[in-house]
């Protein structure tokens, strides 16, 4: 009978020791775990979390069940079209949005053009400080706290906003501080009325789209049905329809990352299957003492997958910490590059899981197969090898 | 008294690539008692080493029976091997052979933790009192770095005795020693074999190790030649002596007939053969000296 915990206890030991007292060459082999995990689970991080945010971002400025859209990008749908969509059964509200590109503040954000008296529903916005405008109001803007903290700004300041970037702005009154919305739009993104929006944007007469919201939800597919019979050139497209085709979109740029990803990670894979050869071969001598007096195979094997698996865990645990750290780096690069869009960091503990599951098998894998043929060198050979 | 070792009629074939076949033992038939401290001499390629890994359960004969600590191991399986090894054989390298990453005390533990005589708890105090044997008591956390070529073999004769073995089998254990760290060996040998009563077959080149010993096993061309007892009075130091000649002059034969074969070499590969030439020749002056010496001594 094997007594497996001796076993473990004697290959653990061993393995322990050969790591710690062999520091410089077990650190790189742990680098180079390390760097393929980090970069593993970062990319899927910033997959998982351009997900979220856009999904988020979509829920929350979206509330409609029906959103219809100009056959092209831009704002082209005209605005007197809520008219008719009002008169479709079970439309309960129909709202002209405006939501394009701007400069604001002498940043490229999303300014958004909405009445607030009709959106209440549809957008969920906190108010921090100050109030939303009324649609009598021109030229004031409810900005988001990052906003207002990037450039110092309080209720009463003026800001300058511009339909072009680049453009000669036009000065607006912050009337309202908002919680940044969650997700990809978070420090960008700010309120103005859709009068100011469309002359902003010179875009008199036109909305980017209209929201739609039902009196039933379940109408949704149905009501989407009738507004396409009626309006066959608009682009019209339920949540969910909106959603799951993100939702796509975002599964292939994942699947890209995932393989960039595993391509850091087959080369990781492949430098720690060098290093526990070499180790190894330096080792045969060593191997050879170990079963000439009197131990077997698996002593051999406990050894070198326990020395494996030691480095297979430093490496993904340093590997999470580092991927973690690196896509801190990547988002804050994203921002001082002043581009719209936060990336917001997500760790899911699936992803550290699977981080570190990833490292400890290919690390044991790796160490595998040197260690097999090495516990098979008979003794008398390896005692002779230089 | 029973014997610790029974060889009879071993012989060992080893294939090379199919064709060639090299016969390294010869029939050898030997009879070690228990508790002897035995030597073998001969050669380089006399077969010595080849006895050794028969005796130690390290390999298997061709031919013949081993019989070691009254267990029949001639075609024992390579499992069953080991842990024959590992209960009743200590092992002594000629380079020391420890484990660079564990300590003095943890290399000695070794065999006990590959084994399943004793608990891992047991271990530790057992290779201290090892250690302190072989007088390295104070010296039990150091790295097999931090010692001299003296005090690893000392580690390493501790090791070989971690499990209790009945026989210790050592291959040139004073092999890369100097003079003075190999006596030191050969004393603490000598010390154990008498205290512990324990059987110890060394493989040798050197006669002053050999005069250490009970006995002396001659060996040349995979056959035993004869055994002499050196240790006993005058008329056997003659008989080794005059084995050890024969014995000097049969390698010096032999690197004769060696030179003409590396002549096949002189226009391939001129730069190997005069290399060969060159050690050849050193070894000639080697044993020319030796030779010299013996005469000096009869």
């Amino acid at each position: 009978m094997v007594n497996y915990l001796k076993l473990a206890r004697f290959g653990f030991g061993m393995a322990a020791k050969s790591v710690g007292r062999r520091k410089f060459r077990a650190a790189l082999t742990i680098l180079g775990i390390l760097i393929g995990i980090a970069t593993i689970v970062s990319l899927i991080s910033i997959g998982e979390g351009m997900q979220y945010g856009i999904e988020s971002t979509l829920k929350e400025l979206v509330g409609a069940s029906v959103v219809i859209r100009g056959s092209e990008e831009g704002a082209n749908v005209p605005e007197y079209v809520s008219d008719y969509v009002l008169q479709v059964p079970g439309v309960k509200d129909c709202v002209p949005v405006v939501m394009l590109l701007g400069e604001v503040g002498g940043r490229q954000s999303m300014i958004i053009g909405v009445d607030m008296d009709q959106a209440g529903d549809l957008l969920q916005i906190s108010i921090l400080e100050g109030q939303l405008y009324k649609a009598e109001e021109d030229y004031s803007v409810v900005i988001s706290s990052a906003t207002a903290d990037r450039l110092d700004l309080h209720l009463g300041d003026s800001i300058a906003l511009s339909g072009m970037v680049g453009g000669v702005g036009e000065s607006f009154t912050v009337v309202g501080i908002s919680r940044p919305i969650s997700g990809f739009l978070a420090e960008a993104g700010c309120f103005i009325s859709l009068r100011d929006a469309q002359s902003l944007f010179n875009k008199l007469g036109l909305a980017s789209a209209l929201l739609v919201t039902l009196e039933n939800q379940d109408q949704d597919v149905y009501v989407a049905e009738v507004l396409m019979s009626a309006f066959p050139e608009a682009n019209i497209m339920t949540e969910e329809a909106l959603l799951s085709s993100v939702r796509e979109i975002m599964g292939m740029v994942n699947g890209v990352l995932l393989a960039l990803g595993s391509i850091s990670l087959a080369v990781g894979t492949i430098g720690v299957m060098n290093t526990i050869t070499m180790t190894v071969y330096e080792r045969t001598r060593e191997i050879g003492m170990i079963k000439a007096i009197g131990g077997k195979r698996r002593h051999i094997l406990s050894i070198f997958l326990s020395e494996s698996a030691i480095m297979g865990v430093i490496g993904g645990f340093g590997g999470l910490i580092v991927g973690i750290i690196f896509m801190y780096l990547i988002q804050s690069l994203v921002s001082t590059l002043g581009l719209p869009i936060t990336i917001p960091v997500v760790i899911s503990p699936q992803t550290l899981l699977i981080g570190m599951a990833i490292s400890i098998a290919i690390a044991t894998l790796a160490g595998f197969y040197p260690s097999w043929k090495a516990s098979n060198i008979p003794p008398i050979e390896a005692l002779k090898y230089e | 008294m029973s014997s610790a070792i029974e060889l009879y009629d071993i012989t060992k074939v080893y294939d090379l690539s199919g064709t060639a076949k090299v016969e390294a033992l010869r029939g050898v038939d030997l009879k070690i008692e228990k508790g002897e401290l035995v030597s073998i001499m001969g050669p380089s390629g006399c077969g010595k080493s080849t006895l050794l890994n028969i005796i130690g359960g390290l390999d298997n004969p061709t031919k013949g029976r081993v019989i070691v600590d009254g267990i029949n191991i001639t075609s024992m399986h390579e499992v069953k091997l080991a842990t024959f090894r590992s209960e009743r054989v200590g092992f002594v390298f000629q380079f020391f052979n420890l484990v660079p990453t564990l300590t003095a005390l943890e290399n000695v533990k070794l065999p006990m933790d590959l084994g399943e005589k004793l608990p891992l708890e047991k271990s530790k105090e057992r290779a201290t009192k090892l250690l302190n044997l072989v007088r390295l008591g104070e010296r039990l956390h150091h790295m097999p770095n931090q010692l001299s070529g003296g005090q690893q073999q000392r580690v390493a004769i501790a090791r070989a005795l971690a499990n209790d073995p009945s026989i210790v089998i050592a291959d040139e254990p004073t092999g890369s020693l100097d003079s003075k760290g190999g006596a030191e060996i050969m004393q603490l040998i000598q010390h154990l074999n008498k205290t512990m009563n324990k059987t110890f077959i060394l493989v040798t080149h050197d006669p002053n190790v050999a005069k250490m010993t009970h006995r002396v096993v001659h060996m040349l061309d995979g056959q035993v030649l004869e055994t002499t007892q050196p240790s006993k009075g005058e008329p056997d130091v003659k008989g080794a002596l005059e084995a050890q000649r024969e014995i000097l002059l049969a390698e010096m034969e032999w690197l004769k007939k060696a030179l003409l074969l590396e002549e096949v070499r002189i226009e391939k590969e001129p730069q190997a053969y005069n290399d060969a030439v060159t050690e050849y020749a050193k070894r000639w002056k080697q044993l020319k000296r030796s030779l010299r010496d013996l005469r000096l001594e009869a």
